[in-house]
């Protein structure tokens, strides 16, 4: 068995039982006020924090990649659409490397 | 038996998901590339794409693969951030329509990720129909196999067909579909842009300290979550429905 295999037959204990679990046992118990708050806000916290910092150095250039960034970030100030911030952001970083940046 | 209506509430979730299938399908496609790199096969990298299905855990794994971490690292890396899928599951479970049985339940629980649960859950006001929710992921998970694919293959095939930068340009888009995501709702809500900003604050100092900065990226990003989430959660306690409270 390969090395990639391996490694992702480890990660199915680390993934699927965080999303198949929930759907089996959780139905309609109900949570202490502060962890159904908790299960509000821990998603925003978790992508914030994947974004910040590594967005910068995900192109190998944090000026390149800041472009990216912004373009994302403006175009998500006026569309609820998350595709268009996706595509804007790919599009921006390319034109910044074409750019010379 | 499913009914015409049960098929019309399908198909509105493989429209509504369709965007989504063309966000993954270039984000996966910048991770097949990465997974190139890495010297997956296709057949491997659509094994892993296929069992985890996670934007963000398959690239920081890939990416750790190549920076020559352990399995030991990888893994407890994934552990940590993909522990969010637990509260998205949980959320989806608690609004999930009545009558879907187990397996159907389980599965999907299974083709659920980050996208997707968005759109669900801000999308749909209380319960989500599990026929909708079921059509969303079938356009939604194909889209990040196919990505993935291509992505290996255009890797392999090496710089002739993609550029290097075109490449490293790709490797934003998940990036910037999760900014997609995090403007929207921080514009919303108040509490929601303070939990993103005191996380996204917490994380760069972390990653920042000399002392700090080596850390497992798992651990930062756990450490910046929990402070941030539960100070929101004391701060601007929040009930999803009148079944919460």
């Amino acid at each position: 068995m390969s090395r990639h295999v391996l490694v992702t037959l480890l990660l199915v204990f680390v993934t699927v039982p965080y999303r198949v679990l929930p759907m089996l046992f959780i139905g309609d118990r109900k949570f202490p006020p502060f962890v159904n708050s908790l299960f509000y806000y821990i998603p925003f916290a978790v992508l914030s924090a994947l974004v910040l910092p590594d967005v910068l150095t995900s192109t190998g250039n944090p000026l390149t990649a800041s472009c990216g960034a912004l373009a994302a970030f403006v175009i998500s100030c006026v569309s609820d659409n998350s595709l268009y911030a996706m595509l804007l952001s790919v599009i921006a970083t390319y034109g910044a490397f074409w750019l010379g940046l | 038996m499913a009914d015409r209506s049960d098929w019309a509430k399908y198909f509105r979730g493989v429209r509504n998901g369709s965007p989504v299938s063309a966000a993954y399908l270039i984000c996966s496609t910048a991770l097949g590339l990465m997974m190139a790199k890495a010297g997956f096969s296709v057949w491997e990298g659509l094994l892993m794409s296929m069992l985890i299905l996670a934007g963000a855990g398959e690239f920081a794994a890939v990416s750790l693969y190549i920076a020559g971490a352990s399995n030991f690292e990888i893994v407890l890396t994934n552990a940590i951030l993909n522990a969010r899928y637990f509260l998205q599951c949980s959320t989806v479970s608690k609004r999930l329509s009545p009558g879907c049985p187990v397996w159907w339940r389980a599965l999907i629980g299974f083709t659920t990720a980050d996208e997707a649960f968005s759109i669900a859950t801000i999308g749909e006001q209380g319960l989500i129909d599990y026929h909708y929710m079921t059509g969303l992921n079938s356009i939604a998970y194909p889209g990040w196999q196919v990505g993935t694919v291509l992505g290996i293959i255009l890797g392999k095939a090496g710089t002739s067909f993609i550029s290097a930068e075109l490449q490293a340009s790709m490797s934003i888009a998940l990036y910037g579909m999760f900014i997609g995501l995090l403007v929207p709702a921080a514009k919303k809500s108040r509490p929601v842009f303070f939990t993103i900003a005191m996380s996204a604050s917490i994380n760069i100092f972390i990653r920042a300290l000399p002392m700090t900065k080596d850390i497992n990226m798992g651990w930062s990003i756990l450490i910046s979550t929990v402070a941030a989430s539960c100070t929101a959660s004391a701060l601007w306690p929040h009930t999803e429905t009148e079944a919460d409270k």
